[in-house]
């Protein structure tokens, strides 16, 4: 790999194995690689390393700032600032706002994320494999590269020590009802418990990109340039060449500007912003697809409040899932949120908030995940930005009040006193009795407090080039020396946390690259 | 790039009496509505010119001004030439009897009279140039046939697409008109192997 | 990232006295209105552009709003006296049928909500010590578990 500075001084070899930010780099960048890769979460990261190992020159550019293991500790509103797009107020447009974030940091979302690693559900590949033209991820193809990758981030069980009171509490209720409950499995080494998660593992436990792939990359001498956003793919005709940036000082203001050229480009910019990535390059997808099919799990929470002390913050983010109604479209599970978040999202406010508040090493937050029936789609502002829009619809409202209500009865079955709904209309409930009451009294749709952290499939993949932006290698359909290695690439919604199967899809499809290279790398 | 002269004065070795005519889904698919034609190019693959070279294909316009033109019904002729440069693929168009759709297709003024026109080169999508509107298409690029300098032919740009995986017996393209920088779509077609 | 945006005095006053609403009244006897303040404008300075400027002038409609309130006597929210009115008006906003308003007053007492319940003098009084615990089950983590962790950080890059 060579580079140019701008102001015509002599080109310095860089040196591969590096990750530059602000602060080391004082002028204009011109780097020509084989592969530049535009974000470094779960997709960019895989792609960066498979690429990097097999002896190509790779470029990495994340927009976020590399933050370290030591930079992590019990600081939400710190956390949100540094690694959170937007301080996480990201909302669709729709009939209900759907509250999502966006991880930005080196690593991806998945510095933030809590870990879950599932493999892609049978029934949803076998779904690939027959209705999107996807015959090569049948489960049986998929195996090799699901335990690649399961190595890789030491995907395993917690160690016991490690679960909280509040999860033994909600699946010790749900097995006790009959639910099968199963133990997480999460790409961690000896999870020390801290429930830092969703604010960076401060113990190295987690086993994010951040600790895996990225390192990996960097072993094999990818270079890796942070806090640079990447405002266009470079091209001639439909042959992208390459991407050229801007660095950022700490305030977002553009700095110097980065320029590589690539024999290919991955964009991992993640499901509103690699979209927005194409649309402002002048990309547009024949199917007319670009931007649409966005699928994005809505989640619900509520708060069951017990008598004896639980300190839902002391023990792992999420130790159990129930997934005895996954067939209904849902999953259940206990998972600890700080008291700021709990706060923000309570319909409480003085003297009414602090006495709930009062209570919260008394509560166990606990909510469900739904896999959504309908989409959405991202469309750009004048200026480059993504908005999502997204409609929540009857039936996962339906599920949304069933899951909850279910969730509600777990509670109670494990000790709860009371259970405080995110509906300020319908007050606290006392019994299981009562939960009836979610399914009699109409919710409004601005009551409901939905978020995700799942965004998907807005740049979908699919044998068929009339339903997809990508073809079933994750390559851009209508340009050349293009792909797509994010969750926008995954053909629908999963019910179940996506990471795993972006990695194993990202892994899949730079191996193809890899085999074929006469074919991508021009 | 293909003479005109070297075409018009070659053999007419792939001559042949008249077939089976139209098969009865070359007549479904001439039904197609716009929306369907787009699918069928969006989801094509590239033909082989090897395949294509030394057949001679009926065409059907799905355009609605092509009557009023006559070329409804139109033929178009595969060639493969080796030279000092390697293998080149070409083509050429045959005026065709504006007879009935499911009777066969004829030069005109009969097959044996018909003179070759609006020669094209037979080359892969480049994605780079300004003719990439279907990267997985053949291009038939008129402007590098050959053909007389006024020739308005010159202006067409097709692109080509297997209606069937895996056959180049069907195919399925699309004309722009190439007019400077601009390319104007005017319309898909239909070609049947044919002899 | 953060903006250079700071709040200008009349909208901080606006802030305080909305605080003072949404907030517990430990706020006050814990001392903690100013880093309150403080850590909301920092949130504020992380959002995007649009979003602030919303934020911003919402808060500009919210607090001018109160002088036509009855019981403000002509003052603005900021100039508040009657911390019983202020807090009318503001579930005044966040019952309103009209979207803007209520989501401005879901949005600025979240803000502010969130920003207190960050303050480690809070966090103390809740009896939630996170840093404590994760230097605890840190060090339990590496004494039992190093051999193991030392294989796995070196398994990264084989």
């Amino acid at each position: 790999m060579t580079a140019g500075t701008k102001n015509g001084s002599a080109a310095r070899t860089l040196v591969g194995g590096e990750i530059l930010g602000r602060g080391q780099i004082d002028r204009d960048v011109e780097v020509d690689c084989d592969v530049v890769v535009v974000g470094s979460g779960a997709g960019g990261a895989v792609a960066a390393a498979e690429f990097a190992e097999a002896g190509l020159s790779v470029v990495v550019i994340e927009e976020g700032h590399h933050w370290k293991t030591e930079d992590f500790s019990f600081k939400p509103g710190q956390a949100i600032r540094r690694m959170y797009r937007d301080a996480g107020a990201s909302m669709t447009i729709g009939n209900v706002p759907v509250m999502f974030q966006e991880g930005r940091a080196v690593g991806g979302s998945t510095v933030i994320n809590g870990g879950m690693s599932w493999r892609t559900p049978e029934k949803v590949l076998r779904k690939w494999v027959l209705e999107d033209g996807l015959p090569d991820m049948s489960p049986r193809d998929m195996e090799r590269y699901f335990e690649r990758v399961e190595k890789r981030i030491s995907a395993r069980t917690q160690d016991v020590e490690s679960l909280g009171r509040d999860t033994i509490l909600f699946s010790g209720a749900a097995k006790r009802l009959g639910y099968k409950t199963i133990d997480n499995i999460r790409n961690q080494v000896h999870c020390a418990g801290s429930n830092n998660c969703a604010w960076g593992c401060p113990t190295g436990a987690k086993r994010s990109m951040l600790l895996t792939y990225v390192p990996r990359a960097v072993s094999r001498g990818a270079r890796i340039f942070s806090d640079c956003r990447v405002h266009k793919i470079l091209k001639k005709g439909k042959q992208a060449l390459g991407v050229e940036g801007r660095f950022l000082h700490e305030n977002g203001k553009p700095s110097h500007k980065l320029t590589v050229r690539a024999r290919l480009t991955v964009v991992a910019g993640g499901s509103a912003q690699t979209p927005a990535l194409l649309w402002r390059s002048g990309f547009r997808s024949p199917s007319g697809q670009l931007g649409k099919n966005l699928t994005l799990h809505p989640n619900g929470k509520v708060i069951g409040i017990f008598d004896e002390d639980v300190k839902g913050w002391t023990g792992v983010h999420q130790g159990h899932q129930v997934r005895e109604f996954i067939d209904e479209g849902f999953l259940m599970t206990a998972v600890n949120v700080p008291p700021s978040v709990i706060a923000m999202t309570t319909p409480y406010h003085g003297r009414v908030l602090g006495d709930v508040m009062r209570q919260y090493n008394q509560m166990v937050v606990a909510g469900i995940l739904v896999e959504d029936t309908t989409t959405g789609h991202v469309k750009v502002a004048p200026g480059g930005r993504p908005f999502l829009f997204y409609d929540v619809t009857d039936i996962d409202v339906a599920r949304i009040k069933r899951g909850l209500s279910l969730v509600c009865e777990v509670l109670f079955e494990a000790g709860a006193k009371k259970v405080l709904l995110p509906f300020s209309h319908l007050g606290e409930l006392q019994s299981a009795d009562q939960v009836r009451r979610i399914f009699e009294v109409p919710i409004p749709k601005r009551e409901m407090e939905i978020f995700t952290v799942h965004l998907m499939s807005s740049c979908r993949m699919s044998g068929d080039a009339v339903r997809s932006v990508c073809d079933e290698w994750g390559q851009f359909r209508d340009a050349t020396g293009l792909m797509i290695s994010d969750a926008s690439m995954l053909p629908g919604p999963i019910g179940v946390n996506p990471m795993e199967s972006i990695l194993a899809v990202a892994t899949r499809n730079a191996m193809h690259v890899l085999e074929t290279p006469g074919r991508y790398l021009t | 790039m293909i003479t005109a002269t070297e075409t018009t004065n070659s053999p007419r070795q792939m001559f042949q009496p008249a077939g089976a005519g139209p098969s009865a889904r070359y007549l479904l698919l001439q039904q197609a509505c716009p929306a369907d034609q787009e699918k069928m190019m969006l989801r094509g693959e590239r033909p082989d010119p090897a395949a294509l070279a030394g057949h001679e294909y009926r065409g059907f316009n799905y355009t609605p001004i092509a009557p009023a033109l006559g070329i409804k019904k139109f033929i178009k002729g595969f060639v493969r030439a080796d030279g000092p440069d390697g293998v080149r693929y070409s083509g050429y168009n045959l005026p065709t009897q504006q007879n009935d759709l499911t009777a066969e297709w004829h030069g005109k003024p009969d097959d044996a009279r018909s003179k070759r026109f609006g020669f094209y080169a037979v080359v892969p999508v480049d994605a780079r140039s300004r003719d990439n509107a279907y990267l997985h298409a053949l291009l038939l690029d008129y402007g590098k046939g050959g053909n007389p300098a006024l020739d308005p032919s010159k202006t067409l740009r097709d692109y080509l697409v297997r209606v069937d995986p895996g056959s180049d017996e069907l195919l399925i393209g699309k004309a722009y008109l190439a007019l400077g920088p601009a390319r104007i779509p005017v319309g898909c077609f239909l070609l049947e192997r044919m002899r | 990232m953060l903006s250079d945006f700071r709040f200008r005095s009349g909208q901080r006053k606006a802030l305080a006295t909305l605080a003072r609403v949404v907030c517990p009244p430990e706020l006050v006897t814990l001392g903690v209105l100013d880093e309150v303040l403080e850590e909301t404008e920092l949130m504020v300075r992380a959002l995007p552009t649009y979003l602030r400027t919303g934020l911003v002038a919402g808060l500009t409609a919210f607090d001018q709003g109160f002088r036509l309130y009855p019981g403000a006597r002509g003052k603005r929210f900021a100039d508040a006296g009657d911390l019983a009115a202020a807090e009318h008006y503001y579930e005044s906003w966040h019952e309103s049928a009209f979207p803007v308003q209520f989501q401005f007053a879901k949005a600025i007492k979240g803000l502010i909500c969130f920003s207190y319940y960050e303050n480690p003098r809070v966090l103390a009084a809740l009896g939630v010590h996170g840093d404590q615990w994760i230097a605890k089950v840190a060090k339990e983590r590496l004494a039992k578990y190093a051999d193991d962790i030392r294989r796995a950080d070196a398994e990264v890059t084989q």
